[in-house]
């Protein structure tokens, strides 16, 4: 109980010094306040659809900090249903829509972070927004915002293929055709 | 009528619709380009932006206010012709087409409404631009092996709706019978030298409505007698003035008015809980399994106003028999010809729902050009208007339109030759403000919850 007062005393100590840090092709992100550390590893670009691990760190004098109090890492997701349907781009970051209409009512705006060592979180995050983001971790007082480009799935390369074939035929198919019903082959 | 010269004049000129087919297929290009490599979000993909915010919002008014003159500068049209002039076989449309088109329409229609809410084609780059590639492989398929448009007559999915709008447009296009009584090489089927004929089987003299017209113009370019009238009529006078019966048509402006309802429901609070409320009743779980629960939903939505319709023209059929002692009058007889009242309160729906599209979402399409460019604007609204505003614009458009069917309804009954016109048209009244009533009580709602 003593140390988890100390360390939620160290947690308030931690008072957000840079704001946002927005590091481009952000690999960890940091916010330091005296010798207490706050750190995210976030992947530079994350994809629509795949799970991305999110990983939030928490040192105190260099060590990790142990017994942390549950923290939360809020990314922009989607609030309401007008959040869903709101594709307003604000300030850059345009929440989108989601592409599943079936997990709309699901959405989530906060994801719980499950300890997995001492003062270490890891946040197991299915994004469901494209665009680029904004995620914020908080921590008792402390907030580590880092944006994180939601990379977009290129298109299915069977589909264009199957595409390309498909038109390919279809033309070559009614040329020959053409050509052997109108020998003249000429358009009329 | 008013005859429209300037309209002629237009439909007259080399330019069009050529010109404005270029400037489409450059749109339709970008869209497509952007759709399949762009950023996979509607709100910041320009291409997204476009389509789901102007383009289909504003596609039920155009063909109240400009016929099916879309049609004419489709971008999918304008790539038929090309590939019909490069490799076209020019095969008939077969028979199988022609008896069921309109069927195949419909079903198409309901099809991709189902997909697109499944699937969230709206709210997704790569589905749409997926959708877009199939309706362009349909496209090249059908220009490359049948003659004319052949796709667009028979198979394209807003065929349906375009058909039924357009009748209650305000443009008409005719054709003067003493001019043509003399022609016989009708160019304005055939083509001429210069100009093709009508790209979807037309002939103008025998034109009985403008369900089918593109107003493509080339019936006005090939008649050399100058014998093609194109005027303004009062909106929905076609619909009683000369009533064509068509069960798919009064079936589709049935299920439209179903499936508007749907699309206002999905945007409702209480949308969630009739979700999960369906899923109860199916023993299923409504998220998991959303495909199947989201087609009970669509099926019920679309069966409510059809099932209204048999009722009210079974109920009207009873008052002909009784009043005109006509055992004759049949149930499938008066629905397909008071389905027609339906049109103008479809078209309502649909302008109003689009009309909420363009005015609170559309602000975004310059957002997501600078976004393109990778210009970022601020934090900025979507939309232009605000919703204490959008609403009751909404309803007003919903209230014109189910005056509009209650007078269709009111006119086709006196064609009838009953003592009481209204006694006729009084189950088809009753129904049309049933479904008036839910529509704004659906508008009303989502006024409520967004203030």
């Amino acid at each position: 109980m003593k140390g988890t007062k100390a360390v939620g005393k160290a947690f308030v100590a931690c008072i957000l010094v840079g704001g946002a840090l927005a590091l481009a092709g952000a690999g960890r992100s940091t916010v330091l306040n005296g010798d207490c550390q706050l750190a995210a590893q976030v992947p530079a670009a994350v994809r629509k659809g795949h799970v991305t691990t999110l990983i939030l760190q928490i040192r105190q004098n260099g060590r990790p900090v142990d017994h942390a109090p549950a923290c939360l890492a809020t990314a922009p997701l989607f609030v309401s249903l007008e959040d869903v349907l709101d594709t307003t781009p604000a300030g850059g970051v345009d929440l989108g829509s989601g592409s599943d209409s079936a997990v709309r009512p699901a959405c989530t705006n906060a994801i719980a972070g499950t300890q997995s060592g001492p003062g270490l979180y890891v946040f197991n995050w299915e994004p469901d927004t494209a665009g680029r983001v904004n995620l914020i971790f908080s921590a008792a007082g402390s907030t580590l915002t880092v944006p994180v480009d939601v990379g977009s799935e290129p298109p299915s390369t069977t589909i264009l293929v199957l595409f390309a074939i498909f038109v390919a035929t279809v033309l070559i198919t009614a040329g020959c055709l053409r050509r052997r019903l109108r020998p003249g082959g000429a358009a009329s | 009528m008013i005859e429209a010269s300037w309209i002629k004049t237009v439909l007259r000129s080399r330019m069009y619709p050529s010109l404005l087919q270029w400037i489409t297929m450059g749109a339709f290009v970008l869209v497509l380009v952007l759709a399949l490599f762009g950023p996979n979000n509607a709100g910041q993909n320009f291409g997204m932006a476009l389509v789901w915010f102007v383009w289909w919002p504003l596609m039920p008014l155009s063909f109240l206010l400009a016929g099916r003159s879309w049609c004419a500068v489709c971008p999918f049209a304008c790539l038929m012709d090309r590939v019909q002039q490069g490799v076209g076989v020019r095969l008939p449309a077969p028979l199988f087409l022609r008896r069921h088109g309109p069927w195949i329409i419909a079903a198409l229609f309901i099809l991709v409404t189902y997909v697109d809410e499944v699937w969230g084609i709206h709210s997704n780059a790569r589905s749409t631009g997926y959708l877009l590639l199939m309706v362009l492989a349909l496209a090249v398929f059908f220009g490359a092996f049948f003659e004319r448009r052949t796709f667009c007559r028979y198979v394209c999915f807003i065929g349906g709706i375009a058909a039924n709008y357009s009748r209650a447009g305000v443009i008409q296009l005719g054709a003067e019978q003493d001019r043509c009584r003399d022609c016989v090489t009708q160019p304005c089927y055939h083509g001429s030298q210069n100009t093709p004929g009508c790209p979807v089987f037309l002939l103008p003299p025998g034109l009985q409505d403008s369900s089918m017209c593109h107003l493509c113009g080339n019936c006005v370019k090939n008649c050399e007698p100058d014998a093609i009238r194109v005027s303004l009529r009062r909106p929905t006078a076609e619909l009683w003035e000369s009533p064509r019966p068509h069960v798919s048509a009064a079936m589709l402006a049935a299920v439209v008015i179903g499936i508007v309802m749907i699309e206002q429901s999905a945007l409702l609070r209480s949308w969630s809980p009739l979700l999960e409320a369906t899923g109860r009743l199916l023993h299923i779980d409504s998220y998991v399994y959303y495909p199947l629960v989201y087609g009970v939903l669509l099926t019920t939505f679309m069966a409510v106003p059809l099932i209204g319709l048999v009722l009210a023209g079974f109920l009207s059929s009873l008052v002909i028999r009784s009043l005109s002692r006509n055992a004759r009058a049949r149930v499938l007889e008066n629905f397909a010809t008071f389905g027609s009242a339906l049109i103008p309160l479809a078209l309502a729906g649909h302008v109003a729902h689009g009309l909420y599209h363009l005015l609170t979402r559309s602000r975004s399409v310059p957002f997501a050009f600078l976004a393109m460019i990778s210009r970022f604007p601020g934090s900025a609204g979507a939309a232009w208007l605000p919703n204490s505003v959008v609403f009751p614009a909404e309803m007003t458009v919903l209230v014109l339109g189910a005056g509009s069917s209650v007078y269709v309804a009111y006119r086709l009954s006196r064609r009838l030759t009953v003592p009481s016109s209204w006694a006729v048209c009084l189950p088809h009244g009753v129904l049309l403000l049933a479904l008036l009533a839910a529509n704004l009580y659906a508008v009303s709602m989502m006024l409520s919850e967004m203030r």
